[in-house]
Order: structure tokens, then C-alpha cells, then sequence
């Protein structure tokens, strides 16, 4: 009964941080900052792929090679192929090999 | 089908659109490189979740009220180390403090949506929603549309996120440890990076917030990431005006 309770906390407190906005959204600085944000979600996926990578427990890393290397892998693989099954085959191929190799 | 009149010397003159694309089927191209690495990083959370002897029931509700892998992985990890409610949630806020970002583009999207409708689709927003919507809301203004194309978004990803983890569950003990299935989600997001990066704004935006998520590691309360975007879309903004 506590661990549910738990998650419906939680759960609830990500729901406030998801519709804040939504209930001081009729300001005119929110509307304003809304409409500067075209490039958020690539900025977005940015920064999550380098914080997965790169932050580990609130500090910067240099990152694990295998990962890293997985990562230009699949970004290479995006490019030329521009094909879903290229990109993760090649990135977790790579990530394999790395790993096996102890980096 | 939509239909324009224009009124031209030599009279009136009709041009007949092309129907929008269907907003399903749209969503669910858009969204398959997510799924492809949803799924692997689901199933290592449902795996996760069962080495901790939690109740799979208790589990799976939780991630469908959290969802979130990152903060639900989190929150699992401090459930089994015996940590204290009020510690648990407030790490749970903190690591998805980006969904206050996030919430703002809602705003934009769907302004002429009523208010409980709006808080209703705030209950699915998620990375994928805030990556996808963006761009293909600039091609389409009808609110229908925008609302399906976005609750098509939500249904695959939720389904995935959750028939993953209950797959996870059952067969996590099978599954070899290294694998690296919980870095095929962030693959996904790499094909659709690499997808996006066509213009220098792009370019600039992901690469200058890359920078300073990793820059500002170390800022309290997790706010580095949402940091990170603000400033890299506000920057990539300007770059694209000034072009």
C-alpha cells in the first residue's frame, strides 16, 4: 500500500510539472517565451542524448566508449541510411563490440 | 478536400488542396523510431522492476502514473533502498522538471482547445510529444488534426512503454546482462536527431544545449536539462531570424 501510494505521488507531482503551464499559460510571457521555442525539441534531444551520456548522479563524465561509440555509430548510420533498423543495428552492434572489448 | 476561390481578371478561379494527411498515419511514421527503442528500454525497466521483488501489479501502475523511464527507474532504486516518501517524490519532480518546459509548448499547440481538454492531453505529454509535435504542427493548424496526430503519439508510446514492461517482468530474468537494451531508447533518439539536423538551427540547438546540459551537470535541482534547452532553442531562434 505504500509503494502505490508512492507512485501516486509521484505521479501526481509529474502531472502538476506537466500542465503548469497550462494554468499560467494566458500571460503574455509565457505566450512569448512559447513562441521562441521552434528548435526546443531538437535542442531537447540534444540534451538528453549528451546527459545520458555525459552526467552520471548530478556530475559530468567523460562518458563509457562503448556508449559513446555507439552513439556516433547510430548518428552515422541516421545520415547515410536514414533508416530506424540502421541506426539502432548499428549503434548496439558497436556498443557490443566495444563492451566486449572492455571499453 | 478543402477548396479556394481567388477572383482574378479573367474571373473567378478555384483551386482544389490536397487533403491533409492523415493524422494516424502520420504519428505512427513519425513515431517508429521512437517505438524501436522504447521497446528494448522498456523491457530492461520491467526486468528492473522484478529483480526488485516489487509486486508487478504495484510496478506497472506505477510507471502508468509516472510515465517516465528515467524517474520511474529512479524511484524503483529508492522504493528497495528504503527511502522515505517525501525524499522519492521530490527526486521524481526533480529529474522531470523538464515537463514544466514542455507544458509551455501545450499552450501553443492546442490554444483554441478547451481547458479540460488541454490538462487531458498534459496527462500523456512526454519527450516524444515535445520532439514530433513541433515540427508537424508548423505544417498543420487544424485543432482536430493536432489533437489525433498527438493522442496517436501518446497511444503507441504508452502501449509500448507499458506491454514492454510487463514483457519485461516475466522474461527479465532471461534476458543476459550488457545487452544494452537501455541504450537502444536513447538510438531512437539519435535516428531522429540526425533525422532533424538538416538546417544550421538545428544543428546549433542540439549541439549547443548538448554542451551545456554536460556544462551545467552540476546545478541544483536537475535544472541543467531544462537549461539547456531554453537556451539552445532560444539561440538557434535568433540564428534562424538573423538568416
Amino acid at each position: 500500500m505504500t509503494v502505490l501510494m508512492t507512485f501516486i505521488l509521484c505521479g501526481a507531482a509529474t502531472f502538476a510539472l506537466r500542465s503548469s503551464m497550462l494554468v499560467v499559460g494566458h500571460l503574455p510571457v509565457v505566450q512569448n517565451f512559447s513562441q521562441h521555442m521552434r528548435f526546443a525539441g531538437t535542442a531537447a534531444v540534444g540534451a538528453i542524448v549528451a546527459s545520458s551520456l555525459f552526467v552520471s548522479n548530478g556530475s559530468a563524465t567523460t562518458g563509457r566508449a562503448s556508449e559513446v561509440g555507439a552513439v556516433i555509430a547510430a548518428l552515422a548510420a541516421a545520415r547515410l541510411t536514414g533508416k530506424t533498423s540502421a541506426t539502432l543495428g548499428a549503434g548496439l552492434v558497436t556498443f557490443w563490440i566495444l563492451a566486449a572489448l572492455g571499453l | 478536400m478543402q477548396t479556394t476561390t481567388h477572383f482574378t481578371e479573367s474571373g473567378p478561379s478555384i483551386e482544389v488542396d490536397a487533403a491533409p494527411p492523415s493524422p494516424i498515419r502520420e504519428a505512427t511514421n513519425d513515431i517508429a523510431p521512437f517505438l524501436a527503442g522504447l521497446a528494448p528500454l522498456s523491457i530492461a525497466l520491467g526486468a528492473a522492476m522484478a529483480s526488485t521483488g516489487m509486486n508487478p501489479i504495484v510496478g506497472l501502475a506505477g510507471a502508468a502514473l509516472i510515465l517516465a523511464g528515467q524517474s520511474q527507474l529512479a524511484a524503483i532504486e529508492m522504493i528497495a533502498a528504503g527511502s522515505g516518501v517525501g525524499s522519492i517524490v521530490l527526486a521524481v519532480a526533480l529529474i522531470n522538471a523538464r515537463f514544466a518546459l514542455y507544458s509551455a509548448s501545450l499552450v501553443d499547440w492546442f490554444r483554441d482547445e478547451p481547458k479540460w481538454r488541454r490538462f487531458a492531453l498534459a496527462a500523456s505529454l512526454v519527450d516524444i510529444q515535445y520532439v514530433l509535435c513541433g515540427p508537424a504542427y508548423e505544417q498543420q493548424s487544424d485543432a482536430r488534426w493536432r489533437r489525433r496526430y498527438y493522442l496517436t503519439l501518446s497511444g503507441l508510446a504508452i502501449a509500448m512503454f507499458l506491454g514492454g514492461q510487463a514483457i519485461g517482468v516475466v522474461v527479465g530474468e532471461f534476458v543476459p546482462a550488457g545487452l544494452g537494451l537501455d541504450l537502444a531508447a536513447l538510438l531512437g533518439f539519435v535516428g531522429v536527431l540526425a533525422d532533424k539536423n538538416n538546417r544550421a538551427a538545428d544543428t546549433v540547438a542540439a549541439v549547443l544545449a548538448a554542451v551545456i546540459v554536460v556544462v551545467g551537470a552540476a546545478l541544483p535541482g536537475g535544472m541543467g536539462l531544462p537549461l539547456a534547452i531554453v537556451v539552445g532553442a532560444l539561440v538557434a531562434k535568433k540564428l534562424d531570424g538573423a538568416s
